[in-house]
């Protein structure tokens, strides 16, 4: 691999491959070579400069936001090789939507939804009883590994958690009311006139703009409500009482059992923003979440001797780069195969 | 690729019926089966796809999809038409798995097979006119740092030349130029993926191409010509 890099001049430099690579793409084998050559090389430092600025400059058309067609287009690859599989007689330039062939099928479709709302209307006209004030109610879940972000008719902002459901009406009246279960994190649009309340079994959150995060876990009849700014008022029916929260406050409702506490940002709210935080968790709790998290399930094996609590943060990562830094300070083994994780503990 | 997106570990939901400006990143199939791929080695994970692995098979959609698509805008402005040959693409990938040989590199073969694919469909619309000369439109360069503090109208000036120059190459060379300098593919695989007949092939493409540039420049007004040599 010992090039004449010190003989090299710019037009070398650009076409080198070896040299393109680390300006475009750096790995760290590429970053320690070219740095210390660099650094042992100070007198071509100014041409490397030059070369990397002019490799920089090279652009071409990126398409952006491609994400929606991304999926849709494998939504469809998926769908087309479905049926090849069951079908296998069937040729392939049946199945294949090219271009054309698409629009006749979506015109096809369309002619035939109107044709069949034409025919609703006409049976309805007769029957229409006395038009009242019917909310139509929305209903958001999400399932293991999602998380949803969405806006309100009012232009308030939220986010889901996995495994969290979200239920609020269409268009909102005197009040803005919504139920939810699971974690949801609220950014209210301020309306003096609209108060907005978020109702959890027998705790409802009132607020009039403001954020802040409810975590309500109907099987164990506990809710969460975390400020993040703002000022929230918390009421239970059970006791008929009335808590005021502050920015960075938390209050644990438990039955009839309420407290108040100071809350970590990244521990409590670090989800919304991709961020997994543990404090003091054993490996039920770190598996627990996980599981929620990723979407994986767990077989954890081994001596259940009293394990070493883990604290610690990650953001954006993978599931195996989460493991990797938990065993490492947790002392247990784990393997990542097709349906579930095995964990064996030490 | 200059920016490999990095993977992100839960799935961002999109709601249809919201219009909320919050879009994040949204990879609806990226499922666990894809940590232990990542840091595979091309060949293995092929094989994998090749022995009907799933995992497998949405890992290498996923990696490669942005690349394919940004190859097929480059060549045609109907997006449209680059869905649809995508669509049909990997279905037909799916369909020959067992039958392809080994890949060593699943870029290069991908953009390889997707490019003929795509050229086939636009000589038959009589879209795409294959000759020797250059056809404007397809491959353009644009040549502008990002990062640059653009504070001298001569540094402005002088990338705007430089710009016109690199789009007046022949579009076989610009197209050389994206590969090598924009998908950061290595002599080889251009040449795999241009079916040319060797990795020299490639680099006397590229070599042809920048020269022309210091050839060129007479072409430039005098007072940039000095500057011009300065690059190459």
């Amino acid at each position: 691999m010992a090039k004449d890099y010190h003989t090299y001049t710019l037009f070398d430099f650009i076409t080198d491959e070896r040299f393109k690579s680390w300006v475009l793409e750096p790995t760290d084998e590429l970053n320690y070579f070219w740095q210390s050559w660099i650094n042992s090389h100070p007198e071509k430092a100014e041409e490397v400069a030059r070369a990397r600025e002019f490799l920089l400059s090279i652009n071409f058309q990126k398409q952006e936001n491609n994400q929606e067609k991304k999926a849709a287009i494998y939504a469809r690859v998926m769908e087309s090789s479905k049926k090849l599989s069951t079908n296998p007689s069937s040729s392939r330039s049946q199945t294949s939507l090219t271009g054309f062939t698409r629009l006749k099928i979506a015109a096809s479709v369309v002619i035939l939804l109107s044709f069949s709302l034409l025919l609703l209307n006409r049976s309805g006209e007769k029957n229409q009883p006395e038009k009242s004030e019917v909310k139509v109610y929305k209903i958001k879940k999400t399932r293991r590994g999602e998380k949803l972000t969405l806006m309100l008719p009012d232009g308030s902002k939220v986010k889901l958690n996995s495994e969290s459901t979200l239920k609020y009406p269409t268009s909102f009246g005197g009040q803005r009311e919504v139920s939810m279960e699971g974690e949801v994190f609220f950014e209210v649009e301020r309306d003096t006139l609209k108060p907005f309340i978020v109702k959890t079994g027998q705790v409802s959150t009132e607020v009039l703009g403001t954020s802040f995060n409810i975590n309500y876990s109907p099987e164990d009849s506990i809710v969460e409500v975390a400020v993040a700014s703002g000022k929230v008022s918390v009421t239970s029916k059970s006791v008929n009482e009335s808590f005021y929260l502050l920015p960075r406050e938390v209050l644990t409702c438990e039955t009839s059992k309420f407290s108040k506490k100071y809350f970590d940002e990244d521990l409590l709210l670090g989800w919304k923003d991709g961020i997994l935080a543990f404090e003091n968790a054993n490996i039920n709790e770190i598996t627990r979440r996980l599981s929620t998290w990723y979407d994986v399930d767990f077989d954890i094996r081994g001596p259940a001797k009293t394990q070493r609590k883990f604290s610690g943060k990650f953001k954006n990562r993978t599931l195996r780069d989460v493991l990797d830094g938990i065993s490492y300070s947790s002392n247990f083994e784990f393997s990542i195969h097709q349906d579930k994780v095995v964990i064996e503990l030490e | 690729m200059k920016n490999q997106s990095n993977s992100i570990p839960f799935v961002e939901k999109e709601d249809e019926e919201n219009n909320c400006e919050a879009k994040e990143n949204e990879k609806l199939f990226y499922s666990r089966r894809h940590y232990s791929l990542k840091d595979k080695p091309d060949k293995a994970i092929w094989r994998a796809f090749q022995q009907k692995h799933e995992g497998a098979f949405s890992f290498i959609y996923d990696q490669y999809f942005e690349t394919l698509y940004n190859y097929g805008c480059q060549v045609t402005r109907d997006t449209a038409i680059v869905e649809d040959l995508l669509q049909d693409f990997f279905v037909g990938l799916r369909l020959s798995r067992q039958k392809t040989s080994e890949v060593s590199c699943i870029k290069a073969y991908l953009l390889k097979s997707f490019r003929r694919k795509v050229i086939r469909h636009l000589k038959k619309k009589k879209i795409l006119f294959l000759d020797k000369g250059f056809s404007e439109g397809n491959f353009t360069i644009s040549f502008h740092h990002d990062m640059q503090f653009m504070n001298t109208q001569f540094q402005q000036e002088q990338q705007k030349y430089i710009e016109q120059m690199l789009n007046k190459l022949t579009r076989r060379e610009r197209e050389a130029i994206y590969y090598f300098y924009f998908e950061n593919l290595d002599y080889k695989s251009i040449s795999q993926v241009m079916e040319l007949s060797s990795a020299k092939s490639s680099r006397n493409l590229i070599y042809k191409a920048l020269a022309s540039l210091k050839k060129n420049k007479h072409m430039f007004p005098e007072w940039l010509q000095y500057s011009v040599m300065l690059w190459i």
